[in-house]
C-alpha cells in the first residue's frame, strides 16, 4: 500500500536554502501533503575515495543536523514531515529513493537555483537534470533574496 | 480609476461643478455636467451612467435625493454619490440608506474626490464581472463542474459530451489536483448510468485484502468473523461506474480479479463459488505513467489495455492559465455559500498574481488560496495583502513532466548513439563512421550523456 502524497524537498548541498522550505511548508498546507526533506550529501565514487562507514555516519548525523531546525519549524507549523539524509551519488540515490513506494505530489528544489534556470546552459550538466522525468510530478525551484538569509542562519517565519 | 466610465455631475455651483469635472477628467473619465435636478433626471432617462455625484440641495425643486431615486430606477449598477454641506451631513447618510454609495462634504480635496470615485467604480467593475462570470458558469454547469474557456477545457468537455453516452472504459491521467474525479463524474452524469451508482475508490488506500472485501463482498464464513453473507460495493454500483483513482496503486492480486470483472461481467464474492454478473463501467485515473508501470510489471498489461480504450489527460493549471479569471470566480462562490462575508470578487492586483503563479497543485491549490483569501478579507474585494507570499515576487521554474511520450532532440541523439554503439559492439570507431562525426565529438558527447561502455 503506498503512503499518502507528499512533497519532495530537495537539496543536494549543505547550503540549504529557507525560502525552498517555506514555500514548501507552504504548499503542503494548501494541497494537504506531508513532506519529505531529502538531502544528498555528495560522495562521488569517481574521485577514487570510497566512504567508509564511519565516515558515511558521520555525513549523516551532520545532514541531520542540518535538516533538524527546518523540520523542527515545519512541524510547528502542524505538517507531517520527516527528514532523509543520504550520502552517495545524488541521481543514483534519488533513483533508488524512487524505486520505494511514494506517491509524490511535487518536488520542491531546495538547493542551488540557478540550477534550473532555463536561461542558463549550466543546468544541463546538473544531476537533477539527467533525473528530472523520473519524478512524474511538478519539479518547482522557489527562487528568492536569500542570500541574506543564509549569512544570518535560519530563520523560518510561519507560514499562515 | 476605469477609463471610459460614464460619470454624470450635477451641481447648480457652476465653480463646483468645473472644479469635480477637471479632478475627475485626469482619470479618463467621460463626464456629463448639468446645472439642476430637472436636467440630470431627463439625461438619467436617455442614457446610462456608472457614476452620478449630485449636491444634495438643488435649486428648482428637484433635489440631490430625487436625482439618486431617478438614477437607479434606471439601472440599479450606477452609484450615486451625495455631494453635501456641512449642515447637511445627516441627511447625505439618510440618502446612503437609500442607495447611495458615500457622500462628500464641502469643500471637497481633489485626492478625496479621486479615491471616492475610484471606489464607486471599481463597485461597478466587479459587478459586473460578477455578473458576467456568472452567466458564463450558469451556461456551461447543468453537467458538469468542469469549469473554462480555453481551447484544452473545451476540448475536454466535448471528448466527455462524445464518449459519456457509450460504455466504454476510460483512463483519465493528470497532475494532482486537475480535475480527474470531476471528469469520471461528467462522464458519469452524461451516461445512460446517470440515475445509478457513482463509486469513486481509492486504490491507494487499501490492503489487498481490504480492497477485495470492500470491492467483492464475502460470502458467510468466508474468514473468522464473517457471520454472514455481504454484497461488496461492486455489486451495490451495478448499473452504475466505478471510478478507481490512484489506480497505479492498485495491488496486482486485486488487478487479476477486475480484469475477471471486465471481461466476463461478472464476480465470484470472497469465500465463494458463485459467479455474480455484474454492469459497471469502469473509469480510472492515475497521476503515473501506467505504461511504465506496466514496463516495470507493477500493473499488469491486459488490465492497462483495458482499462485504456479512451484515454483523456487532464491539463495542468499552468497550461491553461487563460480559465484562472473563471475558475477563481467560481470558486469564491462556492466558498462564500459557507462563509458569510460581503466578498464580491478580486482586485485587478491580485488577479494579476494568481494568473501569474503556476500552480504545481493545480486547481486544488487555486481552490485553497481563494480560500484562505476569502477568510482573511476585511473588505468585499480580495486584494494582494491575503495572498500567500510565496506566490508573490518567487520565480517558480517548472519542468512540464507529461510531455506525452515525446522526446527532445538530446535524449532521441542519445538513446540513437547508445543504439549505435551497441550495434558495433562498442567499437568507438565505427560508431563515430555511422554517425558522421569524428571520433572526438563522439568522446564529448559520450561524456556530456554520461554514455558508458
Amino acid at each position: 500500500m503506498a503512503s499518502e502524497r507528499c512533497i519532495l524537498t530537495l537539496f543536494d548541498n549543505p547550503d540549504i536554502r529557507p525560502e525552498a522550505v517555506r514555500y514548501a511548508c507552504g504548499l503542503a498546507k494548501r494541497v494537504n501533503a506531508s513532506i519529505i526533506m531529502f538531502l544528498v550529501l555528495i560522495f562521488s565514487e569517481q574521485s577514487g575515495q570510497k566512504p567508509d562507514d564511519i565516515r558515511v555516519q558521520e555525513l549523516r548525523t551532520l545532514g541531520e543536523g542540518l535538516l533538524s531546525p527546518f523540520l523542527e519549524a515545519a512541524k510547528r507549523e502542524g505538517i507531517e514531515v520527516r527528514g532523509e539524509v543520504r550520502v552517495g551519488e545524488p541521481a543514483s540515490e534519488m533513483l533508488k529513493f524512487l524505486a520505494e513506494d511514494h506517491v509524490l505530489h511535487s518536488v520542491v528544489w531546495g538547493g542551488d537555483n540557478s540550477v534550473l534556470d532555463t536561461k542558463r546552459l549550466r543546468h544541463e550538466d546538473h544531476w537533477l537534470d539527467r533525473i528530472k522525468d523520473k519524478f512524474g510530478c511538478p519539479l518547482v525551484s522557489p527562487k528568492g533574496p536569500d542570500a541574506q538569509e543564509r549569512k544570518e542562519g535560519i530563520s523560518i517565519e510561519p507560514i499562515a | 480609476m476605469r477609463k471610459n466610465a460614464r460619470l454624470l455631475i450635477v451641481d447648480d455651483d457652476e465653480v463646483a461643478r468645473k472644479n469635480l469635472a477637471r479632478i475627475l477628467k485626469r482619470k479618463g473619465c467621460r463626464i456629463s455636467s448639468v446645472a439642476s435636478g430637472a436636467e440630470a433626471v431627463a439625461k438619467l432617462g436617455r442614457e446610462s451612467f456608472d457614476l452620478v455625484l449630485a449636491d444634495l440641495i438643488l435649486e428648482e425643486g428637484v433635489s440631490g435625493l430625487d436625482v439618486l431615486e431617478a438614477a437607479k430606477k434606471r439601472c440599479r449598477d450606477t452609484e450615486v454619490i451625495i455631494i453635501t454641506g456641512y449642515a447637511s451631513v445627516e441627511t447625505a447618510i439618510g440618502a446612503m440608506k437609500k442607495g447611495a454609495y458615500h457622500y462628500l462634504q464641502k469643500p471637497f480635496r481633489a485626492e478625496e474626490v479621486r479615491h471616492l470615485a475610484a471606489q464607486a467604480l471599481e463597485k461597478t467593475r466587479l459587478r459586473n464581472q460578477v455578473r458576467e462570470l456568472e452567466e458564463e458558469i450558469r451556461s456551461g454547469a447543468q453537467t458538469h463542474d468542469i469549469i473554462g474557456k480555453s481551447r484544452k477545457i473545451l476540448s475536454i468537455l466535448d471528448l466527455i459530451e462524445q464518449v459519456a453516452p457509450t460504455d466504454a472504459n476510460v483512463i483519465i491521467t493528470g497532475e494532482s489536483g486537475t480535475g480527474k474525479e470531476l471528469v469520471a463524474s461528467a462522464i458519469h452524469r452524461q451516461s445512460r448510468r446517470a440515475g445509478k451508482h457513482f463509486l469513486p475508490i481509492n486504490c491507494a488506500s487499501f490492503t489487498d485484502e481490504l480492497l477485495a472485501n470492500e470491492l467483492f463482498g464475502h460470502e458467510k464464513d468466508a474468514y473468522t468473523g464473517a457471520t454472514s453473507s455481504r454484497a461488496g460495493l461492486l455489486e451495490s454500483a451495478d448499473g452504475g461506474t466505478v471510478f478507481f483513482y490512484e489506480v497505479a496503486e492498485m495491488p496486482v492480486p486485486m488487478q487479476a480479479k477486475l480484469l475477471r470483472v471486465i471481461q466476463e461481467r461478472e464476480l465470484i464474492r470472497v469465500g465463494g463459488n458463485r459467479h455474480i454478473p455484474i454492469d459497471v463501467r469502469i473509469i480510472a485515473a492515475t497521476n503515473k505513467d501506467l505504461k511504465k508501470h506496466v514496463a516495470q510489471g507493477l500493473f499488469r498489461e491486459d488490465l492497462y489495455y483495458r482499462l485504456n480504450v479512451i484515454h483523456l489527460h487532464m491539463p495542468a493549471l499552468a497550461e491553461h492559465k487563460e480559465d484562472i479569471p473563471l475558475l477563481a470566480s467560481y470558486l469564491l462562490e462556492q466558498i462564500l455559500k459557507q462563509m458569510d462575508k460581503p466578498v464580491k470578487g478580486f482586485s485587478d492586483e491580485a488577479m494579476k498574481i494568481l494568473k501569474g503563479y503556476d500552480y504545481p497543485g493545480n486547481v486544488r491549490e487555486l481552490e485553497n488560496i481563494i480560500e484562505r483569501a476569502a477568510a482573511l478579507c476585511r473588505t468585499d474585494v480580495i486584494d494582494t495583502d491575503v495572498l500567500p507570499d510565496d506566490l508573490k515576487g518567487v520565480a517558480i521554474y517548472r519542468y512540464d513532466t507529461e510531455k506525452h511520450g515525446m522526446k527532445s532532440m538530446k535524449e532521441i541523439e542519445k538513446e540513437y548513439i547508445r543504439w549505435v554503439l551497441n550495434q558495433v559492439g562498442h567499437n568507438k570507431s565505427r560508431a563515430a563512421k555511422i554517425l558522421g562525426i569524428d571520433r572526438a565529438s563522439l568522446y564529448r558527447k559520450l561524456k556530456n550523456y554520461e554514455i558508458g561502455d
